[in-house]
């Protein structure tokens, strides 16, 4: 280790509480990657336990030019806390307090390693319902989410973390600390900025509170599960779900594909040659649930549905689920490495970008996996590949450059639910333009001019 | 270091899932508690990137090795294997630490253990161990201490003592069984052994207690395979005689019936381990697949069961001793929050990780004084031993009783009631 990183660390130890400081080659190793596998070694890490600790640091690093990486529980998927240059990764999950869940007000305020899971336990069980629910949910932080503006099925319905965030105390990068917004549903009291760092990845600012915004819970919810021979005859019916009314809660859908890789692995009876699945719950009031459900039968019915099942109690619920819930394993058995994207597309332009990603796979030779979100256009079309064969992986990069180029002609997005970090920031140009980058690099610089915080991610170096 | 399994290892893509299940992230939020931690060392190691074989040995023992990790890991990665696989491959590089050596060693020997019971049971008798526990003891290493709080009861005369010479209830219908008294159960609880031995006795079984040696666990665990292998050579030719072979051990089960994979590149045990192996069962999974004796005696109590990690995901028992204990007349069975969640014994790792271990067991009793129960039940006696000294420590007077203790008490008041 460099004798300046010595120097560093000797100088945080007397500033933190022993323990919170970490800088052997052992621990390096385990900070230095997230959930897409991309490593870089931090130099050193930090444990923070509140926000004192977290403004005391990054006044520390300002002063030494320093890099941060703020840190939740590292499961992110676009590289967003890999310590790409180095620095101090600044570890936030030890800070996993709900300070206060107000039923009146029906808001909450939470520390940053809150898990995104318990905190949903926690507010079902005091009648309230927290919608934002990434796949990772289990595991990872609601700092993370917002820093990531994390969505998940439910974003069809509900919105995703951006339409809950009320509130936030930040500490900004020469170690200030800043409160935006507030725990009022209406606020138009100077700039929206906590929006601004709401996606913000870890380069505007460091989340040390939030205050999130809570729904009553529905009382009920029905389960579907409906089987397409043709994908266009699935994306149909999605259309005349919403068209005839109905906003499902979440309205999944899987490939041809991703249903043969869960069947080679369950034997679910799942049949090989549908193009399809749909995976529908609706929640609400009892009889609108009832009803809703009686419209998504009718106009799935009309779209020429295979086969049509509803869940009658909770352990149907659950078999229905199955396969959507298999694919993860299911890949996993089949290939030793899979590389998932995230691309967001126009609603109507679900069957056609699934198409695209067929040709591609086509193309490159490389079995693809389709499932995602088609209630609102988000989909994950996952590679599956060795990540250890290197020839194979140049074909999985040129693979996903295609998709990318695929979902923007279509009217899409790089990203619906990951963000840009490290693995999309090659890409970034296609979406967006040089004038909006320009925008973007400009407020980065107002906001953290040492471009301390997160260097290198989303678009580069500023 | 040799990695036997990397594609196994490499199938890890750092999702995080493990770190929702692991009781020692749970506690501590620290990466290198949670099984991607760990494989990301691993990997670093494979790699070339990482060459720091002390510090990974350190980071890989801060481990229960409960296996919620392989059981929750959607990329199905067998997080456990591969941990005693680099385990066994630093102690080849490393060498086996002496303290380690030396209770692997006493282990391994039954002779020794039959010593060293007296001095122990001498020692509990004297108080002197409570009195240490308490404020007197805050002069000594911590270490020690955990020594003394973890524990174990230590009879005078160990189970295989007492039976020997006893009848075996020759004559019995249902033929015989070979019980495997673990070292734990042999030592720590004969009472509970004997209850064992009892209602196999009254299921109408013929009952031998073979000269068994240490199931092998604790020397796996610390990586000395070549100790492990030898040891189950033993246990194998102690024990292929036997249909039925049957044991209370939660450990020791998990260690028999895996003897057929241990013992696979060895010819000439592989179909002997294969068939001792299969012929294994648990005395809870034992009772209720062959019908198990009605118990009619009464024992009015609240109970609530842990679930040692052996069970659950070793063997994948969970209904069976929940079924004997409901079966229990009187008995008001109560689930706790978290019953399949490790309690933080380990075996050595509550002498070994002190703190660690008092977290994660600090937890479990907080759950089972929730229950308002009167007894805590589990078939594993590293759990019983935690849950003793965990609820001691909090002042609790909850019993903490092996299910079969509660079986034998309804079937001995059973016999009362008749007289």
């Amino acid at each position: 280790m460099a004798a300046a990183t010595r120097s560093l660390v000797a100088d945080l130890r007397r500033l933190f509480p022993v323990g919170q400081v970490l800088d052997s080659i052992e621990d390096r190793t385990l900070y230095a990657y997230d959930g897409t596998s991309i490593k870089a070694l931090p130099d050193l890490i930090v444990m923070a336990r509140g926000v004192k600790e977290v403004a005391t640091l990054l006044r520390f690093a300002s002063d030494h030019e320093v890099p941060v990486v703020p840190r939740g529980a590292g499961t992110g998927l676009s590289g967003g806390s890999v310590p790409a240059e180095g620095g101090i990764a600044l570890v936030l999950a030890p800070m996993r307090a709900i300070k206060e869940l107000d039923a009146g007000s029906m808001v909450a305020v939470v520390e940053p390693g809150v898990i995104t899971g318990q905190f949903q336990k926690t507010v079902e069980e005091a009648g309230m319902f927290y919608p934002p629910d990434p796949a990772s949910l289990n595991y990872c932080t609601l700092g993370g989410n917002v820093a990531e503006n994390a969505g998940g099925p439910h974003g069809v319905k509900y919105g995703v973390t951006k339409d809950y965030v009320l509130g936030l105390e930040v500490v900004l990068s020469s170690g200030d600390v800043v409160r935006l917004g507030g725990k009022q549903i209406k606020n138009v009291t100077g700039y929206n900025l906590v929006q601004l760092f709401v996606g913000s990845e870890g380069t505007l600012g460091v989340i040390t509170e939030v205050i999130l915004r809570l729904l009553p819970k529905p009382p009920a919810k029905k389960t579907m599960l409906a089987i397409f021979d043709k994908l266009d005859d699935a994306a149909t019916a999605v259309a005349g779900i919403m068209a005839g009314g109905v906003i499902p809660a979440t309205l999944e859908i899987m490939d041809q594909r991703s249903i043969n890789c869960v069947e080679d692995y369950l034997k679910l009876g799942l049949p090989r040659d549908a193009e399809a699945i749909l995976l529908i719950e609706v929640d609400g009031m009892a009889e609108a649930v009832e009803a809703e459900a009686r419209i998504i039968d009718t106009i799935c019915r009309e779209k020429g549905v295979r086969s049509f099942q509803v869940a009658k109690d909770k352990q149907e619920e659950d078999s229905l689920w199955r396969a959507r819930r298999a694919i993860s394993p299911a890949i996993s058995s089949a290939r030793p490495s899979k590389i998932g994207e995230d691309i967001s597309v126009p609603r109507s332009a679900i069957p056609e970008m699934i198409r695209e990603i067929q040709r591609i796979s086509k193309e490159f030779d490389l079995p693809i996996v389709i499932f995602g979100h088609a209630g609102d256009g988000n989909l994950h079309p996952n590679i599956l590949t060795d990540r250890r064969d290197h020839k194979e992986m140049e074909r999985v990069e040129q693979a996903i450059a295609a998709i990318f180029e695929a979902a923007v002609r279509l009217g899409g997005t790089l990203s619906g639910e990951h963000g840009i970090g490290l693995s999309k920031r090659p890409f970034l140009r296609m979406a967006l333009s040089p004038e909006t980058i320009r925008l973007m690099e400009n407020i980065k610089r107002a906001v953290d001019p040492k471009n301390i915080l997160n260097p290198g991610k989303i678009w580069g170096r500023a | 270091m040799d990695l036997l399994n990397l594609h196994a290892l490499f199938k890890c893509n750092k999702c995080g899932s493990c770190t929702s299940v692991c009781p020692l992230y749970q506690q501590t939020v620290h990466e290198g508690m949670a099984a991607r931690g760990k494989l990301a060392l691993l990997e670093a190691v494979a790699d070339g990137r990482l060459d720091a074989p002390e510090a990974v040995r350190a980071k890989l023992e801060d481990c229960l090795l409960c296996g919620a990790c392989a059981q929750n890991c959607p990329s199905l990665v067998p997080t456990t294997d591969l941990f005693l696989e680099a385990r066994s491959g630093l102690a080849k590089e490393l060498g086996v630490p002496l303290p380690i050596r030396l209770l692997l060693t006493a282990l391994g020997s039954p002779a020794m253990m039959d010593l060293g019971t007296p001095f122990s049971h001498l020692f509990q008798w004297t108080g002197l161990p409570d009195l240490l526990r308490g404020k007197a003891g805050e002069v000594l290493p911590e270490v020690v201490r955990a020594a003394l709080r973890s524990m174990p009861p230590a009879p005078l005369h160990s189970f295989r003592s007492r039976v020997e010479g006893l009848p075996s209830n020759g004559d019995a219908p249902r033929g015989t069984v070979g019980y495997f008294a673990g070292c734990f159960m042999n030592w720590g609880y004969a009472d509970a052994a004997e209850a064992t031995r009892q209602i196999l006795m009254r299921g109408g079984y013929r009952v031998e207690v073979p000269p068994v040696v240490c199931c092998g666990v604790p020397h796996r665990v610390y990586g000395d395979t070549e100790a492990a292998l030898e040891l189950a050579r033993k246990n194998v030719a102690a024990l292929e005689k036997y249909e039925r072979i049957v044991t209370d051990c939660a450990s020791c089960g998990a260690a028999l019936k895996e003897y057929r994979h241990l013992l696979k590149d060895d010819p000439a045990y592989r179909d002997r381990a294969e068939a001792v192996s299969s012929r294994v069962a648990d005395i809870s999974e034992f009772l209720v697949k062959y019908e198990f004796q009605r118990p009619q005696g009464a024992v009015p109590l609240r109970v609530t069961y842990h679930d040692p990690c052996h069970l659950i995901r070793g063997q994948g028992i969970k209904s069976q001793p929940r079924e004997l204990l409901k079966a229990i007349p009187g008995v008001e069975f109560v689930e706790m929050k978290d019953a399949d969640v490790c309690c933080g014994a380990a075996g050595s790792f509550c002498v070994t990780h002190p703190a660690l271990s008092e977290g994660v067991g600090g937890v479990k009793a907080e759950n089972v004084i929730a229950t308002g129960a009167d007894v805590v039940a589990s078939g594993c006696p590293s759990c019983l031993t935690q849950l003793r000294a965990m609820l001691r420590a909090r002042g609790s007077s909850i019993r903490v009783l092996h299910p079969m203790e509660l079986l034998a008490e309804s079937y001995r008041k059973t016999v009362e009631d008749q007289k």
